[in-house]
């Protein structure tokens, strides 16, 4: 393009012309946000918050198995919705990149500690814990049936909602275990 | 659709920082590295990644101590000057129905007018993204009709979410109540630019100065000047030269050159 002195003012003009006009129009710009959810279509799976013996209600939005959010239950007739600092950093509990996905393993007589996957430490718990159990069981003290396995005793993780307390404490009794504790009270 | 609003009302504040965390996990912050200062304080002032923060002044009240909490954030001022100082169309926007003032970190480019014209120094610069980052009221959850994160957290109900002439309406019957213990209360916030006011707002227990608050935010008036006078008036220049030219263009007609060789040069 043969750009003399005129085209290049006449050029120049329009295009200042044309920013002058944009910049007149004196309209306020609006948000144009995304407008959807980030848990849009995720499942809201009512729960318990974990920590304390409040046992404020929380909803957990899971999508494809996976947690996406988590927030106050308002429904929850203790907390309505609400939760402590604690309560609302419970999502960081499972989505975390510090989170441990292995177990340190030091067996009997060991100086040295081994990285074991989780599915290996819950098989050898269990295969431990029957033969524990086993073993221990007393069925009658003095005559009286007692039912009870003094060999075993079970402490409760502080991390654990209610649910999985009411399913440990269960696992625990019907084992006979007698010294059953939670965490948070220690 | 009436305008949104957040009322915090300090004296029910207990400091349990649940908003900041609440905000944090909602937007899906990082955390910030901080360090011990004394304070409860978790971090000195709000940072990029930091849109709530609560503040922690511990003074002698009445024979014994009084703990002086703030949860602040983002005022989402009706307008905003940042929104104004924004060069960029849909960067910094201001909703034209809720009110409240949210930056599109997609398309803001930085430059950090926000920062300087806000009297709160709230929009905080992030040199790693190169964007600006501050409250966003929950924008996406206030269009879905949900309250605001820190608000729906808060134990104590010291952050009300709501329509603001009922909140407006409650902060003055708060601040009566307040005045009994603390003769100082006031509400910070809606009188702000001369009225046009903020759409969060506060019950103070003392003078704003006390926390750190400007008594009297204002806009820098180079900022208006710019933005409402030269601004415009530039426009209609450039605008009023190009029809003049028009107008000589019909009126007389064509430059009258005369060609001399080097193609350039009024004769």
């Amino acid at each position: 393009m043969d750009v003399s002195r005129r085209n290049f003012l006449k050029l120049a003009g329009a295009v200042s012309a044309g920013s002058a006009l944009g910049g007149l129009s004196m309209a306020r710009p609006i948000h144009a946000y995304a407008k959807d959810l980030p848990t849009k279509g995720a499942k809201e799976v009512p729960t318990l918050c974990p920590y304390c013996a409040v046992g404020c209600g929380q909803i957990a939005h899971v999508r494809d198995g996976k947690l996406v959010n988590l927030e106050g239950d308002a429904s929850h007739p203790i907390s309505r919705g609400r939760l402590c600092s604690k309560g609302a950093a419970t999502y960081q509990m499972t989505v975390n990149d510090r989170r441990l996905t292995k177990v340190l393993y030091r067996a009997p007589g060991a100086s040295e500690w081994q990285e074991k996957p989780y599915d290996w430490a819950l098989q050898e718990v269990a295969k431990r814990f029957k033969a524990t159990r086993d073993a221990t069981f007393v069925e009658k003290d003095g005559g009286a049936l007692v039912n009870r396995c003094d060999g075993i005793a079970w402490i409760g993780s502080a991390c654990t909602d209610n649910e999985e307390c009411y399913l440990f404490a269960k696992l625990a009794r019907s084992a006979g275990i007698v010294s059953l504790e939670h965490q948070a009270r220690l | 659709m009436p305008k949104l609003a957040m009322f915090v009302d300090v004296t029910k504040c207990v400091g349990c920082r649940a908003c900041t965390v609440a905000c944090k996990q909602w937007n899906k912050l990082p955390m910030d590295k901080t360090h011990f200062t004394g304070s409860y304080q978790n971090l000195p002032d709000l940072t990029p990644t930091t849109y709530r923060l609560v503040t922690f002044k511990e003074e002698p009240f009445g024979g014994s101590v009084s703990w002086h909490l703030l949860s602040h954030s983002c005022f989402h001022c009706n307008d905003a000057p940042c929104v104004k100082a924004c060069p960029v169309p849909g960067a910094m926007t201001q909703s034209a129905d809720k009110g409240y003032v949210a930056v599109d970190r997609k398309k803001c480019i930085g430059c950090k007018y926000c920062v300087t014209a806000c009297p709160w120094g709230i929009p905080k610069y992030e040199s790693k993204s190169e964007v600006v980052a501050k409250c966003t009221f929950c924008a996406e959850r206030v269009e879905n009709n949900l309250t605001t994160a820190c608000a729906k957290s808060c134990p104590t109900g010291a952050i009300a979410f709501g329509d603001r002439d009922g909140l407006l309406a409650a902060a003055k019957k708060r601040v009566e109540a307040s005045k009994k213990i603390f003769p100082k209360a006031q509400i910070y916030g809606p009188g702000a630019y001369g009225g046009k006011g903020t759409n969060v707002f506060y019950l103070l227990k003392e003078e704003p100065s006390f926390y750190g608050l400007p008594p009297e935010p204002v806009a820098s008036a180079a900022l208006g000047l710019w933005k409402d006078v030269l601004r415009p008036l530039t426009g209609w220049g450039i605008g009023a030269t190009v029809i003049g030219a028009l107008i000589h263009y019909l009126a007389k007609g064509p430059a009258d050159y005369e060609e001399k060789g080097e193609g350039h040069g009024r004769s």
